[in-house]
């Protein structure tokens, strides 16, 4: 036999954005995983950009965990029109896994995973890579959450150029895998954060003026921390870093120089707007009493 | 200590609480920011269990799914029962409680409390099948300024009660005799009528993640994977004000306006009720009893006056609200340039 050359395809996505709802999700299905299965499988939903990322948004689980199922494949187009009609510029991305606890602390993808892979090959179709993420659920043993990424591309042999291919198998490669959120993402895991876990957790939510003042807080303590650093640089003791020394030097520049005089008119002049329409308010909240009872007393 | 025992709220028990889970908050979150616009309403339905334990009734939301836009009118009722058929389904194939516990809908500077807005036969709907049902509503707009806005309302059980009176006497409840406190002769309340106050109550809030949430938030809070903002709320020392005080102050106005329209349409349909009693009782060849006269031609209902009336106040409310904060911030920073460290 003529010696052949191993052909390998790169992978078309090189690295993915995961949004927090999507961890959120996989891990509230695995908490809500059958006994005897020990992990869950699921579809991830987003869309790929043009540099090759993938940006996965959503997601929603499969009832089995097992491609052979009669029902996987029925479930998934179910559940994949149901999105649809929600929104429609998700696309099925890729598909997500969690791990037994019976699972040894092996970092790569297994056996039983290939066929499920190709299933949902078959489903993002040709446009992009379909992407596998891993969730590692084992707390118990390792310190902290493990989500890896991987890409499959084909492996084939293939003896000369003109030689159709012959596919050997599959090769999955790691895909590096950043969580990203947008700003009301970010608001709203930060708002889960703070209410609960560490102080005031499981609480029932605070008043805006405790909110204004822990802000305030915060503030102070980042002015400090501040101050520290450039002092710790004045003295020597840290090395001098230009972007933290341009970032500070362009937050500093954005604190508007204004006179006293300039101060207070635009201070009393903010007063004064808010007064006013405070005023219109409690007009208003009296003309309101007054129609109230206007339909109290009758005619 | 007594066993926690689910399922058993009636419509008789209070709500003391509604626990929801953080994976609720960013579906909704997520579900309201596909749609880009603020201005446009967007809902879902939510899926829970209500706890009583030791005599506080908690309601647990556990899980969501939106509906989708109606963009069609005429056919969507159907497809929309059928989507959340369906839904529910493949929700408890899962494992997921599938049991309907409420909806939830986005809000635009009180915009749920407009009375176009399905809000108030919606919730009915759900309070009369499902007694403990909440209503979500989230502002995205507040939310843009630093912390979620998001809140559980539900309909009082004196409004309930009105308002199926209404439904079932063909819409020709809350009248003024209906909205008016009745006392007997001794003064003694025997109905205390309905005022804008009566309509919704607020349900305190609070938010709850399995175990294995918490250790992935305890990961990202230590190494800042949302990147070093995690930690910045400072949107909410946001000095301006005009914009809000400028909305607030039109719709306001707006209010106002309606308020008065409807209170003159309502007066002319009044007069109009009246004149045709009178007509009918001089035609008749029997004298008709007063209530068979009120029942053939009705006082109009009062309903839309009321909703109205209760928009404005909430907009008066949130004015008072914002002021007062706002009259924090601009001390604080009148403080801070007299006052330099």
């Amino acid at each position: 036999m003529e010696p052949g050359f191993l052909q390998l395809s790169t992978p078309s996505a090189t690295h993915c954005h995961l949004h927090p709802l999507v961890m959120f999700q996989v891990l509230d299905h695995h908490t809500r995983r059958n006994d005897e299965t020990g992990r869950v499988v699921g579809a991830l939903l987003g869309s790929a950009n043009a540099d090759g990322s993938v940006a996965i948004r959503n997601s929603f689980p499969m009832n089995h965990d097992d491609v052979t199922h009669q029902d996987f494949g029925l479930f998934f187009n179910t559940m994949e029109a149901l999105h649809q009609k929600v929104n429609a510029r998700e696309h099925v991305v890729g598909w997500y896994t969690t791990t037994k606890s019976t699972d040894d602390d092996k970092d790569e993808v297994g056996e039983e995973d290939v066929a499920l892979h190709s299933f949902f090959e078959e489903k993002v179709g040709e446009k992009h890579a379909c992407v596998l993420v891993r969730v590692d659920c084992n707390i118990q043993r390792a310190s902290k959450l493990g989500v890896s990424a991987f890409t499959s591309s084909n492996m084939s042999l293939r003896s000369d150029k003109t030689a159709p291919e012959l596919v050997l198998g599959k090769c999955f490669s790691r895909v590096t895998c950043h969580i990203r959120a947008y700003e009301a993402e970010r608001i709203g895991v930060d708002f889960i954060t703070h209410n609960t876990i560490g102080q005031g957790g499981g609480e029932v939510l605070g008043t805006d003026l405790e909110k204004l003042e822990s802000s305030m807080h915060k503030l102070m303590m980042m002015i400090d921390q501040s101050i520290q650093h450039v002092d710790d640089v004045l003295d020597g003791n840290v090395e001098a870093d230009t972007k933290v020394g341009r970032a500070l030097a362009e937050t500093i520049a954005m604190v508007p120089e204004m006179s006293a005089a300039e101060f207070d008119t635009s201070f009393s002049k903010g007063l004064q707007d808010i007064l006013m329409v405070q005023y219109l308010a409690a007009v208003t909240q009296a003309q309101i009493s007054f129609w109230q009872k206007l339909q109290s007393m009758g005619a | 200590m007594t066993e926690p025992m689910y399922g058993v709220a009636t419509a008789g028990t209070r709500l003391d609480c509604v626990q929801i889970d953080g994976l609720v908050v960013l579906k909704i979150i997520k579900h309201c920011r596909d749609e880009g616009n603020p201005s446009v309403m967007i809902s879902g339905q939510l899926l829970g269990m209500d706890i009583t334990l030791e005599g506080t009734t908690t309601l647990e939301v556990t899980s969501c799914f939106p509906m989708p836009h109606s963009s069609e009118e005429d056919q969507s009722g159907e497809e929309m029962e059928s989507y959340a058929t369906e839904m529910l389904r493949c929700m408890r194939e899962v494992n997921v409680d599938n049991n309907t516990v409420g909806w939830y809908q986005s809000s635009y500077m009180n915009s749920w409390l407009d009375p176009e807005r399905p809000t108030v036969a919606t919730q009915f709907q759900f309070q009369d099948t499902v007694p403990k049902s909440v209503c979500l509503v989230y502002d995205p707009v507040r939310t843009s300024t630093g912390s979620v806005h998001l809140k559980a309302y539900r309909l009082t059980d004196r409004f309930m009660a009105k308002y199926k009176q209404h439904l079932e006497s063909n819409e020709h409840g809350f009248t003024e005799q209906d909205i008016r406190p009745k006392f007997d002769y001794s003064g003694k309340c025997l109905d205390e009528g309905v005022t804008i106050e009566d309509i919704f109550e607020e349900v305190p809030i609070r938010i709850h993640n399995s175990t294995l949430v918490n250790a992935m938030l305890y990961d990202w809070a230590c190494e800042g994977t949302m990147g070093a903002k995690m930690h910045c709320d400072f949107e909410r020392l946001d000095l301006s004000t005009r914009p809000f005080l400028e909305k607030s102050m039109e719709l306001m106005l707006d209010g106002i306006e309606n308020l008065r329209q409807d209170q003159e349409r309502s007066e002319y349909r009044k007069r109009d009720a009246e004149r045709k009693r009178k007509d009918y009782r001089r035609n008749a060849r029997e004298e008709p009893s007063k209530d068979e006269l009120m029942k053939l031609f009705p006082d109009p209902s009062r309903l839309e006056g009321l909703l109205i009336a209760n928009q404005v106040s909430s907009y008066c409310n949130s004015v008072a609200n914002f002021s007062g904060l706002s009259f924090n911030k601009l001390y604080l920073i009148k403080e801070l340039q007299e006052n330099p460290k």
